[in-house]
């Protein structure tokens, strides 16, 4: 039998000796309640910005429909048969030229938190299948993460380089990935992926625009689910939507 | 029932930190979701306080234990993280040297947030019950098939 005294000496003693956070972490930010209020009044501006865009574009289509006149998109989107099951939602990015479709469960979430130290970043979208109370429970302490099974979209000014070479560089540079090619919108791009932690993978996805990159990108946890049940097959899908102009 | 205001509930907080964040370092592996995982515990009771601050630090590693185990939980990342190692390989590294970093290791999450519970935070198996939502006898067992484990990684070591 185990002696559990000493077990509970050895326990103490070395638990004791694994290391802290600074100090400065260990209380979640002073402000996170009255940014988590503002945060709350963005993704309400946001929904209500993409409830009106869905309800215009839906007129537009419909009058298009009845008057047979030209609909002004230049954008296809064909909805994939899970969101023919459950409803989805399009999202459509006028001045980046793209538009993508999410499960009906899924929403656009404000990412202003994560700043854009990044000088070739022209844009991000980030999309989540958790709702605002779980979203704010998983990242309202920490404005400056991201989440897991978001998926992000990216544009970014491609300075000369190749999808390629992006894909290559992008987290490849320092850490062991795959490469391989593959079509999005019938444009051909790049896929990489990595493992950022022991039990967490980044995918990426890279497109050339013109003078600009489009990146897809989302952080999983490889056999497991996200929320509400999503799978990797879901995030496969929604990026697979997405139509380019 | 005593009434815990906002700074003395982060007063308290403070000082039960050390011994649960380590705690949740043993059970998790992984100090970026240990810190994430006691912050919620933190804004948990934030917004609904522990009844009483007996035990808090058992409330405070429950708590986090169950939002680390919550399926939408898994942990964030910064992005500047996300191309470089972070940490947690050297936290890894730390605890697999470690004896009981070692024995754990074996252990189920759960068994690890039983045993951690009893053998470090002191929780009797009652405490654990309630704290968990579970039975005594679950606890017991759970407890019982864990040590059975760190016994046999005992004699495989020796």
């Amino acid at each position: 039998m185990l002696p559990e005294l000493s077990i509970e000496r050895i326990f103490r003693r070395e638990i004791d000796s694994l290391p802290l956070p600074p100090e400065g972490s260990w209380i979640p930010d002073r402000h996170t309640a009255r940014r988590s209020i503002q945060l709350t009044a963005l993704v309400l501006a946001a929904t209500v910005v993409l409830v009106l865009g869905a309800v215009v574009t839906a007129r537009d289509v419909g009058d298009a429909a009845a008057s047979g006149r030209r609909v002004t998109t230049p954008l296809v989107i064909i909805p994939r048969p899970t969101c023919l099951r459950g409803g989805c939602s399009v999202y459509r990015s006028d001045a980046f030229g793209y538009g993508i479709v999410i499960p009906g469960n899924w929403r656009v979430q404000d990412s202003s938190r994560l700043g854009r130290s990044d000088p070739s970043l022209l844009d991000r979208v980030e999309f989540t299948a958790r709702t605002s109370e779980e979203w704010q429970l998983l990242v309202g302490v920490r404005l400056d993460l991201i989440a897991p099974w978001d998926l992000f979209v990216e544009v970014h000014d491609r300075n000369g380089f190749a999808a390629s070479d992006w894909a290559r560089s992008d987290g490849c540079g320092r850490n062991s990935c795959v490469v391989s090619e593959t079509t999005l919108s019938q444009s051909p791009a790049y896929v990489a992926s990595w493992a950022v932690t022991p039990s967490l993978e980044m995918h990426a996805y890279y497109v050339e625009r013109g003078e600009r990159m489009l990146v897809l990108r989302y952080v999983i946890g490889p056999g497991s689910e996200g929320p509400h049940g999503e799978t990797e097959q879901t995030l496969e899908q929604i990026v697979g939507s997405i139509a380019l102009d | 029932m005593v009434v815990i205001t906002a700074e003395r509930w982060a007063e308290l907080y403070r000082v039960e930190f050390p011994r649960v964040y380590r705690a949740l370092l043993a059970v998790l592996r992984d100090p970026d979701r240990a810190l994430d995982a006691l912050h919620d515990a933190f804004v948990a009771g934030l917004r609904r306080p522990p009844a009483h601050d007996a035990d808090l630090a058992g409330w405070l590693f429950i708590v986090a234990v169950r939002s680390a185990r919550r399926g939408f939980r898994l942990p964030s990342l910064p992005l500047d993280l996300l191309s470089v190692k972070s940490g947690n390989d050297e936290i890894e590294a730390l605890l697999d040297r470690m004896e009981v970093g070692r024995l754990l290791a074996g252990l189920s999450e759960r068994q690890r947030a039983m045993v951690v519970a009893q053998f470090y935070l002191g929780l009797d198996h009652r405490e654990i019950a309630r704290h968990f939502g579970v039975k005594t006898g679950t606890v017991s067992a759970t407890l019982a098939q864990a040590k059975a484990r760190m016994r046999a990684e005992v004699r495989n070591a020796s």
